[in-house]
């Protein structure tokens, strides 16, 4: 028996030994017959078509082989961590900044710092360098960066509750308040039940974002500072939100207003969609959305079916003591590519993948990437885009392939021409800058348990389960015991050399 | 133990009528949720809508949502796969783990308490996310429909319910079996299977569920979308629903949602009934002694 027992081990290993070594040469991606194949990883939830015709348009166009891997948000990063640690990154792959700056020093990505002016000149001319700056790690340039859209959020408002109560739009935040109390006391549906809210959103907090700046705050960030405030300028200095003085008196309104009954009291606790569901459901006549949830059909459907008197408009942030309402907005809070560094040994590879960048930033790659193929999704008249149906139908995944973004004023007007005029309103709200995208946490700070100090604690001071006057008190605790003021420091110098003051 | 036989005293009534409506009550406590979603997936939408977004009853049936639902060509396609692996996976997984279980459970078996020791390490110590995803690279399966199979070919604590019930077989029948001059496969085969039904079908349940709800392997070791199985491509379906930012795609309405989460969940629910019977025997007999 113990003979038998030592031999085991043996047997297990040579019976293993042919399986280790079948298929170690499989994966390379190289594709046979002399064009290169290039796996592209991006994050989205679009199903593509197997007949992609964008896909056979860039292969003709670049010479390639392309192979896009598509990944659910949620699902992403869980991919990428397994394809770094293989050494198997795709050669053009979705990156955030914290992962950037992670896979930069572990020497995985390649430097693209000296290709800027030469293979990549045309992205470096389409894209500022403001934005770049969300690709370069310690003064070396590793990300692709894909500048961001519109925006596309506002307040929305019951037209139909305003006149039905004899009221004007809301300017100032005491109409604001005053309408958003009126909503849910009132009867603004005249329906005889007290089933109405003013103000409804998810526990994103985006239901306070342009509010923070009427008071001169420029916010705390997303999830109530779940992320460790909001820096932006306030005047020509660089602040984080926790710590400017008038954050205290955006806060104060807020409670009062959540204190007036006035805001939807599941406000922190459902999710955005939730939220939007239930002001289409007639629950409350404020919010701030998006405009494609109120204008897909799919939605517009949904509210017209149950509140066929609904009239939503769109309204600008009301102003108050600390001037006009405004939404934060992050313009490096975008997308970005990586490319890994083994890419140097694969020059030709290389080649035609820096060709398909700067393909996708010509006008003519920027028209096929979104809106596909001429006489099929789109026909020219003059120099104008007709669409036709089935870029409506067949269009919805084009933009994973707009690598380096695409020129929103005419994307818009030709694929929601219905829409122009939202889209444009949404794009017109004031904006106060934020950087928040650019900052990496400095070691030893831990952005988990501090977020979620923050949150709880931003939180308890909305509702009114604390008092504001023990704000002093808990920025103390945030800032020494959860590290936030290393943060803060951190991320103003990093802010500061990125030429941002 | 010492109890009188069958006297139902008034105190014995009523005890047992408040079990039976506390386990009533249970019963639709759990029974509610399953409900709500195949009638919201069978009512129409705008009947939903005026309702609330709840629906409990339907008034109106319609199949809508399971036509469209069909009609994206990542749904059928996606059950294929689904189907594929979960047969032959299944097949794959019963079958070594009937190989690896009848030798262990033989008592004398040289070298028995070596492998039992390396089979059962793997349970206690798993090599993680990262380690397993490189061997399964380096076995050349990733985006292969194999790396949904073979990586986890034998489930250690299956291999052990099993075992553990052929165990508790009359080791006297294999003795006369082998007096009579069965080698050991045919023991397996006459024997041993015809007597373990139950936890043969408990197993295969087993196995069967896990491929069918595959969800993380694919996600990790699939990167050819026309390979994803089924609940990946309803995750996808409804992550469209969440992200607000998505101009394009049409965000699935709720009884979309609700008929994609009824396909993914429907044939499962449907054999249970069937095995349930063997199922309680196999766990109890299998766990006792493991």
């Amino acid at each position: 028996m113990t003979r038998a027992v030592r031999r085991v081990p043996l047997l297990l290993i040579i019976a293993a030994a042919p399986l280790a070594s079948c298929g170690s040469d499989d994966g390379d991606g190289s594709g046979g017959g002399g064009i290169a194949s290039l796996r592209i990883s991006v994050q989205a939830a679009d199903p593509v078509p197997d007949d992609d015709p964008i896909k056979a348009a860039l292969d003709e166009e670049v010479g390639v082989d392309l192979d896009m891997i598509t990944t659910a948000a949620a699902e992403y990063y869980t991919q990428l961590s397994a394809d770094s640690a293989a050494g198997n990154l795709s050669d053009l792959f979705q990156v955030d900044r914290p992962r950037l700056e992670q896979l930069a020093e572990q020497g995985l990505l390649l430097d693209i710092s000296d290709y800027l002016d030469d293979e990549l000149a045309a992205y470096t001319d389409a894209v500022e360098p403001d934005l770049r700056a969300l690709g370069n790690i310690d003064g070396t340039d590793y990300g692709v960066v894909t500048p961001s859209g519109y925006n596309y959020s506002s307040y929305w408002i019951r037209k139909d509750w305003l006149d039905n109560l004899g009221l004007e739009v809301p300017e100032t935040t005491d109409d604001f308040f005053d309408v958003a109390v009126a909503f849910a006391q009132d009867d603004p549906d005249g329906n005889g039940h007290d089933d109405t809210y003013g103000l409804t959103g998810g526990n994103s907090g985006g239901l306070w974002n342009p509010l923070w700046a009427a008071f001169g705050s420029g916010g705390i960030g997303p999830a109530y500072g779940e992320r460790g405030g909001a820096f932006y300028l306030d005047g020509s200095e660089l602040v984080n939100g926790f710590y400017d003085p008038d954050t205290v008196d955006a806060l104060e309104y807020f409670r009062s207003l959540v204190e007036s009954g006035a805001v939807d009291p599941d406000f922190m606790t459902q999710d955005d969609a939730q939220a939007q569901e239930r002001a289409m459901q007639g629950m409350a006549g404020i919010m701030n959305t998006t405009w494609p949830n109120m204008t897909k059909p799919e939605f517009v459907d949904q509210y017209k079916t149950v509140q066929p008197d609904a009239e939503w408009i769109q309204i600008n942030p009301p102003s108050g003591p600390g001037g006009e309402g405004a939404y934060p907005w992050d313009n490096t809070a975008t997308r970005m590519y990586g490319i890994p560094r083994t890419l140097e040994n694969e020059p030709e590879k290389l080649e035609k993948l820096f060709e398909l960048i700067a393909y996708s930033t010509t006008e003519e790659g920027r028209r096929l990437t979104s809106f596909g193929i001429e006489g099929e999704h789109y026909n020219l008249d003059g120099d104008t885009v007709v669409p036709t149906d089935l870029l409506d139908s067949d269009g919805g995944y084009f933009w994973i392939y707009q690598f380096t973004g695409r020129d929103e004023a005419e994307y818009m007007r030709v694929k929601f021409a219905d829409d122009i005029d939202v889209i444009e309103f949404a794009e017109n709200q004031p904006k106060l800058q934020t950087y928040n995208s650019l900052v990496l946490a400095p070691e030893g700070y831990n952005p988990a348990d501090a977020g979620r100090f923050a949150q709880e604690g931003i939180i308890a001071f909305v509702t009114g389960q604390r008092p504001l006057d023990e704000y002093d008190a808990f920025l103390e605790t945030l800032s020494s015991q959860f590290g936030l003021q290393q943060f803060v420091d951190s991320g103003i110098d990093q802010l500061t050399e990125l030429g941002i003051s | 133990m010492g109890w009188p036989a069958v006297v139902t005293s008034r105190e014995d009534r009523i005890v047992n009528g408040g079990v039976n409506i506390a386990l009533i009550l249970v019963a639709v406590v759990s029974v509610f949720p399953l409900m709500f979603v195949v009638s919201a997936s069978l009512t129409p939408y705008s009947e939903i809508l005026r309702n609330g977004g709840y629906v409990v009853i339907p008034r109106e049936f319609t199949f809508d949502a399971y036509r469209s639902l069909f009609a994206e060509p990542a749904i059928p396609r996606a059950l294929g796969v689904t189907a594929f692996i979960t047969i032959v996976g299944t097949a794959l997984n019963m079958v070594l783990t009937m190989l690896l279980a009848y030798p262990l459970s033989i008592r004398n078996l040289p070298g028995r308490g070596f492998i039992l020791f390396a089979v059962l390490f793997t349970m206690l110590f798993n090599a993680g996310m990262i380690p397993t995803f490189l061997v399964v690279q380096a076995t050349g399966l990733v985006d292969s429909i194999w790396s949904l199979i073979i990586p986890n070919a034998v489930w250690v604590f299956n291999l052990l319910v099993m075992k553990t019930f052929f165990e508790r077989l009359p080791q006297e029948l294999f003795e006369s079996a082998r007096i009579d001059g069965a080698g050991e496969f045919r023991i397996l085969v006459r024997i041993v299977l015809p007597l373990s039904v139950p936890v043969l079908l408990t197993l295969t349940l087993f196995y069967g569920v896990g491929h069918w709800n595959e969800f993380m392997q694919a996600i990790l070791y699939i990167r050819d979308d026309s390979l994803y199985p089924l609940q990946v491509v309803i995750h996808n379906l409804l992550a469209r629903a969440q992200s607000s930012q998505n101009l394009e795609a049409a965000v699935p309405t709720v009884t979309l949602q609700m008929a994609a989460i009824v396909v993914a969940a429907a044939p499962m629910i449907a054999v249970y009934p069937f095995i349930q019977k063997h199922f309680q025997k196999g766990v109890t007999l299998g766990s006792v002694k493991g």
